[in-house]
C-alpha cells in the first residue's frame, strides 16, 4: 500500500489531491457554511442591516411547534425502525437463505419502493387507502366503515416503515450472502434447526449490517419530507422538514435566520446519527464481518408447507406497500373524478397527459429531468470517479477526501437545495447559475456524493492494480496507465453506477424544491410545488411518468445486468 | 480407552456407520453412483480421491447437509437416510460431529462459546458444560485461550477448536473434511501424528475426507479410494499400496512410474514383458494377453542401481539427476521412457542398469 501510494504521488501530478480535496471541501462545506452564517444573523444575510445574534436559535428553541415536529419526526424515525428492520431483514433471510416459491421475482420487486420517490407513494398510499381511497371504498364496502386511517402520526410512521423495508432488506441481504455457508451448517451439525440457527448464527454475524440500517432508518426518518408533506398536511401534523418548508411558504424571505437555525438544528442531528454509525460499525470490525471462501456454496433452507405461507406475507406486504398505491396513483392520472358512485369507465382520460404536454413549464419539468439525470449524472459520475480515485489511492488526503465525502449524509435534499440558493445568491458571480439546470446538477451532485462515491469505490476495487501497473512499467505516464489499463476494465461498474445515479436523479423530489425557478422545472419539485394547489390529477399524471421513466431504465438495467445498491 | 475430557456424557454402545448404493446428484449432475462403506466403532476411514470424486459429498450425504436420490445411510439401527422409505433425518437430528475444512468457528463467539454450542443446546447444565468444555480444551492443548475470540488464534489453534467443538457433545461419528489443508508444510506433519493419536484417545469412529494420499496413509486405518463417484478400493493402506486392484489405485498411490510394456507370456503369478526391448517378470494384477500392450507399475523406491549378474533389469541412459538432499533422483531415458528412480548415490557414466523385484512389479491390461 505504501509503496504504491508513493509510487502515485511520484509519477502523479503532486498538486491534483489538495485541488481535488479543495474542490470537494468547497461543495460540500459552503452550502454548510451560509447556513450557519445565515443562523447567525438578525436578517437575511443580503440584507443591509444585519446583525450577528443568537436570536434565530432562541425563536426556534421557544417555538412549541419546533419540538412538536421533532417529537414527530422522532416517533416516526422510530417507527420505521421497529418496523422496517425487522420485515427487512426477516425477507432478506427468506429470499437469500431459503427456498422461497418466486424468490427471484421477490427480489427484484422488492427494489421498487427504493426507486420511486416516496412522495409518489405517500400520494398513492392516500389514492388507495385514504377517505376516498378505492381501497377503503372496497373495504367499506364490504364491512361498512375502514377500520384504518391514515393522517396520524402513528399511520405516516406505519407507511414510511413499509415504504423503507427494502432499504434494510438490501443491505441486510447483500450481508447474508456474505455469511461463509459452513459456518450456518456447522450449527447444523452441532444440533441446531433451521431458526435456532438463524437466530444464532446468522442473524449475530449480520449484527452490523442491522446496526448499520436501524440508524439509516432514524436518519431517513428525520430526513423524510415527501410522506409527511402529503400525509400529514390535512390534519396540520408537522415534522422537523416539512416545519421548515412551512417557514418558507409561511413568512418568506423575512424567516431567513429562522430557516438557516432550523436547518443547522437539522443537519446536527442527523451528523451525530452519522457519526454513531460510523463509531458503531468501527467497532464491530472483524469478529463480524464472516466474508467466507466457500461463501458461494448455499444449501437454501427447506421452509416445508410454510413457504407458501411466507410468499404470502411478501406478497402482501408488496400489495400494500407498493401495486396497490402505483396502481391507484397511474388510475387517479387517468379519470377525471373520483369517489363513491363514480363509474370508472365513463370517467377515462387522457386530458391530465395532454396538460402536461401543453403547458410549458410541465413538459420542461419532464425534458428537464431526463436532462439532468442523464447529462447530469454522467457528469456526476466523471466528479465522483476522481473521488473515488483520490480516495484509493492518496493516503492522508485519500482518508480526508474519505471524511469530506461522507458530510453530505447529514444534509438532507430540501436543506442542500436551501443552501446552494443561498450561495448563489450570496456570491454575486454566481448568480446566473440560479436560474440554470447547472444549479439542479451542482445540487444533485452534492446530494448524492456519498453514495456516488461509494458505487464507484466498490467498481474501483473490483478492478486490480496490475494491469495499470504493467502499463507503469512499460513505460506509459499515470494518466495513460490509467485510462489503457484500468478504465476499460471500470466500463461495466461505470454503467452500472450512471444507471443507478440516473434513477436516484429521475427520483429525487426535494433537493430541487427551492431551486425551482421558470426554466429549471423537474418533475420531483413540480410535485411538492403542485401539491399545494390540488391539482391531484397533474400530480398523479406526473409521478405515472416518472415511475415509467424509472421503470424502463430499471427494466433496461436488469436486463444488462446491474445489481442495485443501497443508500 | 478414555482420557480424561473424551469420556463419552452417557455411555451408549456404540454402532458401524454402514453407507449402501448411495447416489447423490446435484444440480442433475449425478456426483455419486452407488457407493457402500462400512466404518465400525473406533476406526478411522479416510475418503481419498482426486477432485471431482465425490469424496466430500459423500462426507456431506452422511452429516445430513445434502440431501441424497437415493440408497441407504445408517448408523446401527438409527437410520439416517432411506432413499426407498422416503427417511431424511436432518443434521441436527444426528448426533455427528464435524470438522470444516474452513473449521468454521464462529467469529462472534469466544473458544468457549464455540465448544459450548452443542452442550448448550443439549440442555447441560451449565457447570457441567463447563467442566467438560475446560477438560477438553485443556486435552487438546488450548489450555488459557477459552475467552479468545478465533480471530485470535492461529490456525493451528483454529483447527484444534473445531476438533473439540465437534468432540464436545459426545457424537456417535466424528466427519472430517481436509482437516488438515488449511496448515502450513511443516506443521502438517506433527499434526498428523497429533491428529491420529487424538482420534485414537476418543475410541470415536472416525470418517476424514483429504486429496493428499500421503496423509491418509499416515492418519486412516483403512482407506477409501473414490474416483468418479465409486469406490474404487476399500483397504488398509498397505493393501492399497501393495495391492493395488487397478491401474488407478496404483497410479494414485505414490508417484509411480507408469509405462508401457508388450506381454510376451502370462503365467499364475507372474508374466513375462518386453519394456523398450529388455525382458522382464512382473506380478499379473488383472487378466493379460501375449501380445497386447499393458501398463506397468514401477515404484521409484523398488528400482536399484544393479549389481553385476543381476536379472531382471533394464538399461538406459542418464538423462536428469536432482540432488534431494537425502538422496538423488534420477531419470533415466530407457528407449523411449523415462524411469524415475531414488538412490544415495549420485551415478557417473552415461550409461546405467536398473533392476528390481518381479513381485514389485505390478502389470496391468494396458
Amino acid at each position: 500500500m505504501e509503496a504504491r501510494g508513493r509510487q502515485f504521488r511520484k509519477g502523479g501530478k503532486i498538486w491534483l489531491l489538495p485541488l481535488l480535496a479543495f474542490l470537494v471541501g468547497l461543495l460540500v462545506l459552503a452550502p454548510i457554511g451560509i447556513l450557519l452564517y445565515q443562523s447567525l444573523l438578525s436578517a437575511p444575510f443580503f440584507a443591509p442591516a444585519k446583525r450577528f445574534t443568537l436570536e434565530a436559535y432562541r425563536y426556534v428553541f421557544h417555538d412549541p411547534y419546533f419540538f412538536e415536529a421533532l417529537k414527530n419526526s422522532l416517533m416516526i424515525g422510530l417507527g420505521m425502525v421497529a418496523l422496517a428492520v425487522p420485515l427487512g431483514s426477516l425477507f432478506a433471510f427468506l429470499v437469500v437463505k431459503t427456498d422461497l416459491p418466486f424468490a427471484r421475482w421477490f427480489e427484484l420487486l422488492l427494489l421498487a419502493p427504493i426507486f420511486i420517490s416516496p412522495i409518489i407513494l405517500g400520494i398513492g398510499f392516500i389514492v388507495a387507502f385514504g377517505p376516498s381511497g378505492f381501497v377503503s371504498g372496497w373495504v367499506a364496502s364490504l364491512l361498512g366503515g375502514v377500520p384504518w386511517t391514515i393522517y396520524t402520526v402513528p399511520a405516516i410512521a406505519v407507511i414510511a416503515g413499509l415504504t423503507h423495508v427494502p432499504y434494510v432488506y438490501l443491505y441486510v441481504a447483500s450481508t447474508i450472502q456474505n455469511v461463509d455457508a459452513s459456518l450456518e451448517e456447522a450449527a447444523r451439525v452441532a444440533g441446531a434447526g433451521p431458526f435456532r440457527m438463524a437466530m444464532t448464527v446468522t442473524l449475530p454475524l449480520v449484527r452490523p449490517a442491522l446496526i448499520y440500517s436501524g440508524i439509516l432508518m432514524l436518519l431517513l426518518g428525520f430526513e423524510l419530507f415527501g410522506l409527511p408533506l402529503v400525509l400529514g398536511d390535512a390534519k396540520g401534523i408537522m415534522v422537523v422538514t416539512t416545519y421548515l418548508y412551512r417557514l418558507t411558504a409561511i413568512t418568506g424571505s423575512s424567516a431567513y435566520h429562522l430557516m438557516a437555525a432550523v436547518s443547522i438544528a437539522i443537519v446536527s442531528i442527523a451528523l451525530l446519527l452519522v457519526l454513531l454509525q460510523r463509531f458503531l460499525l468501527g467497532r464491530t470490525e472483524g469478529r463480524f464481518v464472516a466474508v467466507g471462501t466457500r461463501g458461494h456454496r448455499l444449501e437454501r433452507l427447506p421452509l416445508g408447507r410454510l413457504r407458501w405461507m411466507w410468499a404470502g406475507v411478501l406478497g402482501l406486504y408488496l400489495l400494500v406497500a407498493v401495486v396497490l398505491p402505483i396502481l391507484g396513483v397511474v388510475l387517479r392520472s387517468l379519470v377525471i373524478s373520483w369517489g363513491p358512485g363514480v363509474d370508472l369507465l365513463e370517467v377515462l382520460t387522457l386530458a391530465h397527459y395532454r396538460e402536461i404536454f401543453t403547458l410549458p413549464n410541465l413538459s420542461r419539468a419532464v425534458t428537464n429531468t431526463l436532462l439532468v439525470a442523464s447529462v447530469g449524472g454522467l457528469l456526476s459520475l466523471v466528479f465522483y470517479l476522481f473521488v473515488a480515485l483520490g480516495i484509493q489511492r492518496g493516503q492522508a488526503w485519500g482518508r480526508f477526501l474519505d471524511y469530506l465525502s461522507g458530510i453530505p449524509r447529514a444534509v438532507p435534499g430540501l436543506v442542500m437545495g436551501l443552501a446552494f440558493l443561498w450561495v448563489f445568491l450570496f456570491v454575486k458571480p454566481l448568480a446566473p447559475i440560479r436560474e440554470t439546470l447547472l444549479s439542479l446538477l451542482i445540487a444533485y451532485t452534492v446530494v448524492w456524493t456519498p453514495y456516488g462515491v461509494r458505487l464507484l469505490t466498490a467498481a474501483l476495487l473490483q478492478v486490480g492494480r496490475e494491469m495499470e501497473e504493467a502499463a507503469r512499467v512499460a513505460g506509459a505516464s499515470p494518466a495513460r496507465a490509467f485510462l489503457n489499463g484500468t478504465l476499460p476494465l471500470l466500463r461495466g461498474g461505470l454503467l452500472t453506477a450512471w444507471f443507478l445515479l440516473f434513477i436516484q436523479f429521475v427520483r429525487e423530489y426535494s433537493t430541487g424544491v427551492y431551486l425551482l425557478t421558470s426554466g429549471t422545472e423537474v418533475i420531483g419539485a413540480q410535485i411538492v410545488a403542485l401539491w399545494g394547489t390540488g391539482a391531484v390529477e397533474i400530480i398523479a399524471a406526473l409521478a405515472t411518468i416518472q415511475v415509467i421513466i424509472v421503470g424502463l431504465v430499471f427494466l433496461l438495467a436488469s436486463r444488462i445486468g446491474v445489481r442495485p445498491q443501497g443508500l | 480407552m478414555y482420557e480424561a475430557g473424551f469420556k463419552p456424557i452417557a455411555q451408549g454402545v456404540a454402532h458401524p456407520l454402514e453407507v449402501e448404493g448411495l447416489e447423490v446428484s446435484l444440480g442433475g449432475n449425478p456426483i455419486l453412483k452407488g457407493v457402500s462403506l462400512r466404518v465400525v466403532p473406533g476406526e478411522i476411514v479416510a475418503l481419498l480421491g482426486p477432485s471431482g470424486s465425490g469424496k466430500t459429498t459423500l462426507l456431506r450425504a452422511v452429516a445430513g447437509l445434502i440431501r441424497p436420490t437415493s440408497g441407504r445411510i445408517a448408523l446401527g439401527s438409527e437410520v439416517f437416510f432411506d432413499g426407498r422409505r422416503g427417511v431424511f433425518l436432518p443434521p441436527e437430528r444426528r448426533n455427528l460431529g464435524l470438522v470444516f475444512q474452513s473449521y468454521a468457528l464462529w467469529p462472534h463467539r469466544t473458544v468457549f462459546d464455540n465448544v459450548a454450542y452443542g452442550l448448550r443446546l443439549r440442555r447441560i447444565p451449565e457447570d457441567r458444560v463447563r467442566e467438560r468444555v475446560l477438560s477438553l480444551l485443556d486435552r487438546l492443548g488450548l489450555t488459557g485461550l477459552e475467552r479468545r475470540y478465533p480471530g485470535e488464534l492461529s490456525g493451528g489453534q483454529q483447527q484444534r477448536v473445531s476438533l473439540a467443538r465437534a468432540l464436545a457433545y459426545d457424537p456417535n461419528l466424528l466427519l472430517l473434511d481436509e482437516p488438515l489443508s488449511n496448515l502450513d508444510a511443516k506443521l502438517r506433519d506433527q499434526a498428523r501424528v497429533w491428529l491420529r493419536q487424538t482420534l485414537k484417545a476418543t475410541g470415536k469412529a472416525a470418517l476424514f475426507v483429504t486429496h493428499d494420499q500421503a496423509e491418509a496413509m499416515a492418519i486412516a486405518d483403512r482407506i477409501a479410494l473414490l474416483r468418479e463417484g465409486l469406490v474404487e478400493q476399500v483397504g488398509t493402506p498397505e493393501e492399497l499400496y501393495r495391492h493395488p486392484r487397478t491401474l488407478f489405485v496404483a497410479d494414485f498411490l505414490g508417484n509411480p512410474n507408469v509405462v508401457d510394456a508388450l506381454v510376451l507370456e502370462v503365467g499364475d503369478e507372474f508374466a513375462r514383458l518386453e519394456l523398450s526391448g529388455f525382458p522382464v517378470r512382473a506380478r499379473v494384477m488383472a487378466s493379460l494377453t501375449p501380445g497386447r500392450l499393458a501398463k506397468l507399475v514401477l515404484r521409484s523406491e523398488d528400482l536399484r542401481v544393479a549389481t553385476p549378474g543381476e536379472v531382471n533389469t533394464v538399461e538406459g541412459e542418464l538423462a536428469h539427476s536432482l540432488y534431494l538432499g537425502a538422496q538423488y533422483e534420477h531419470w533415466l531415458r530407457v528407449g523411449d521412457t523415462l524411469l524415475r528412480f531414488q538412490w544415495k548415490q549420485p551415478l557417473v557414466g552415461s550409461r546405467i542398469q536398473v533392476a528390481f523385484d518381479p513381485e514389485k512389479a505390478l502389470a496391468y491390461p494396458g
